[in-house]
């Protein structure tokens, strides 16, 4: 997966350069405008569901 | 409050007139179907609906003046369609603001400016800013001119009782104190109701953290009637700031307190005198002003569950506390007022059942819901109550400086009519409408030959004919034949031959694409909750 993992290592750079301090509000509008960008709305509430359910291992 | 020194009543610019109480020997009795109790902006257009619809009322107020400081301010389309109804908008056009548009600002950086919905299709604009002073001044001059309302100032009531077939209520004056009843009563009488206390009634709902200065100055500011919505300016970091005009080089300015600030001591001259300086400063205001009025505020959406108790019906701020930012307080009551005034008009002069004032809950407490789902949305946007929402509302404020669809985000969803959708004081039936023509929805206006739509109306009723005048007779209808492809039928989308049933608020009652004489007869006492004539 060349094309995701481009985005994992930017996230990554741009996470380090945006300091921890900044990172949430950076994180919540690169997550605002990308589900601005998907245009569907039910498919933008269902992946922040499912980023937000606990680690399977962790469920038990 | 006011600045040291000044008055309760003390205003730079307007005299607030004092009325006396009733003479000590003046008649006390009353024979009037209807009582209503509070002449703020609400009572007093709930009076002079009553009378346009020839129903005598004793209008009661405690106190012998109008209400403080200018509160409301801004009044809406649909309002001014209200007061025009009832013969008072003359004055609220002279000198009201009319205004279209809001510019949005983050960080000194407009992200967001909105047009209201207008045209020339409109006969009024989507808002104007008045001062509520005005705007009970104004309503009073209609209602002392209204022989059929009498008003007793310096008039409190102190208990409520229920009667056979109607409601008796005490009444204290500087004379004394004394009873009358009548079989109806309307309780106009604000957010810190008596009546809902005597009633043992409780409003419901939320209180948010959000807390608001409005202080309102006079100074000679050059800026067009535009709302303004400042969000983490410098003057307040992290806070929001709104600025309206108001008519006589008054400006209305709220901003939002820390969450270290105390109200007391926000409210305290000097500290409210700095802020308001602050803020002149943001907006490049380098003249001098003078300090008018203030107050503190926080937002609630709280409302009594059912808006009828018996033969008391709650109207106004008694039923209901919205959040200030959708301006919907002021202009809700009034229609609640028209609501109540037409139903019970009608029931009390026999044109109705009293089936019809079972509609006065569902419409308007439906209208008051719908409110506060726009409301919760805008106050969470203004004052956010979490981290996660203060987090999302910063990350849409930075996203807007440079993304057009981000600054939607800070749409503050200005006052619209109400669709009474599911009401049982409309008809479903055939459509032969487009979507501006919603059953329940308040009729929109149009450019008609010299005039508008509007203007053409009858006073209770009005059949709209896209075609021939349908031949049907009924005392309380109006008939009129328009073209299907002039500008109201256009902007209706109105079917060759459909008709709309117009009620006496303007919203639609009933549509038909090919209407007969039976089915409008039919409709009409169905809304009236009456046999068919
Ligand atoms: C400080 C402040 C700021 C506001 N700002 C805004 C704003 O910016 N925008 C907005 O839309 N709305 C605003 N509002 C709300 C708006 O003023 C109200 O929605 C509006 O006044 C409601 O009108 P009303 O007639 O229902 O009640 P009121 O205007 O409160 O009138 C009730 C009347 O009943 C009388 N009364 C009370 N008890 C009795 C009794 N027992 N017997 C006889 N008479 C009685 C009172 O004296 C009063 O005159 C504000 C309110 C306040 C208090």
């Amino acid at each position: 997966m060349p094309d995701i993992e481009d985005v994992f290592d930017t996230l990554a750079t741009t996470l380090d350069q945006v300091g921890v301090e900044r990172a949430p509000l950076f994180l919540a509008k690169a997550a605002l405008a990308l589900a601005q960008a998907l245009n569907d709305p039910e498919r933008a509430r269902a992946i922040i569901e499912a980023a937000a359910r606990p680690d399977p291992a962790h469920q038990r | 409050m006011r600045p040291e020194g000044r008055g309760e009543y003390d205003s730079l610019y307007f005299t607030y007139p004092q009325f006396e109480a009733p003479a000590a020997d003046a008649p006390r009795d009353t024979d009037a179907p209807v009582i209503i109790v509070g002449a703020g902006p609400v009572g007093m257009t709930a009076a002079l609906t009553l009378a346009a619809e020839g129903v005598r009322c004793l209008l009661v107020e405690a106190k012998g003046t109008f209400n403080d400081g200018s509160r409301a301010i801004c009044v809406s389309r649909s309002s001014y369609h209200i007061l025009e109804r009832i013969g008072a908008v003359a004055p609220f056009l002279r000198e009201g603001l009319p205004w279209t548009m809001g510019r949005t600002l983050y960080r000194g950086q407009q992200i967001l400016e909105f047009q209201m919905p207008d045209g020339s299709d409109d006969r009024f604009r989507p808002m104007y800013n008045l001062q509520q002073q005005y705007i009970e001044a104004f309503l009073w001059d209609a209602v002392a001119a209204q022989p059929l309302i009498e008003t007793r100032w310096q008039t409190r009531v102190t208990a409520v009782e229920d009667q056979d077939g109607g409601v008796a209520v005490t009444l204290s004056d500087p004379h004394g104190d004394y009873r009358v009843s009548a079989p109806w009563l309307l309780a106009a009488d604000g957010a810190r109701s008596a009546i809902r206390g005597m009633r043992g009634l409780r409003l419901k709902g939320e209180n948010y953290e959000g807390r608001y200065v409005i202080a309102d100055v006079r100074m000679a500011h050059d800026y067009p009637t535009i709302r303004r919505a400042l969000f983490d300016p410098g003057c307040r970091p992290g806070g929001t700031v709104l600025i309206h005009r108001q008519p006589q080089d008054i400006w209305r300015i709220d901003y939002q307190l820390g969450d270290g600030e105390s109200a007391e001591e926000a409210t305290r001259e000097d500290v409210v005198r700095a802020s308001v300086s602050a803020v002149l400063a943001e907006i490049g205001h380098t003249g001098d002003w003078e300090l008018e009025w203030w107050s503190v505020y926080s937002a609630n959406t709280l409302a009594l569950d059912e808006y009828r108790d018996g033969r008391v019906f709650f109207i106004g701020d008694s039923a209901h506390i919205v959040p200030i930012f959708g301006v919907r307080g002021l202009n809700n009551g009034l229609a609640d007022a028209q609501n109540i005034g037409w139903k019970l008009g009608r029931v009390v002069t026999g044109r109705a059942g009293e089936g019809l004032l079972d509609s006065y809950t569902p419409e308007r407490r439906g209208a008051t819901l719908d409110v506060f789902a726009n409301a919760q949305k805008s106050t969470r946007f203004m004052t956010p109550p979490t981290a996660g929402w203060r987090l999302m509302r910063d990350a849409a404020l930075s996203l807007a400086l440079t993304q057009d669809w981000a600054g939607q985000l800070a749409n503050p969803r200005q006052m619209t009519p109400y669709t009474y959708a599911d009401s049982p004081a409309v008809v479903a039936g055939a459509g032969g409408f487009g979507p501006a023509a919603a059953l329940g929805a308040m009729l929109p206006d149009a450019a008609e030959g010299d005039g508008f739509l509007s203007e053409c109306l009858g006073p209770g009723f009005t059949l709209l004919c896209f075609g021939p005048a349908l031949e049907v007779a009924h005392l309380d209808l109006t008939v009129l034949s328009l073209p299907c492809d002039g500008a109201a039928g256009k902007r209706l989308g109105a079917a060759k031959g459909a008709a709309l049933l117009i009620r006496p608020d303007l919203h639609i009652g009933a549509r038909w694409s090919a209407p007969t004489p039976q089915a409008v007869l039919a409709a009409i006492a169905t809304i009236l909750s009456t046999k068919v004539a």
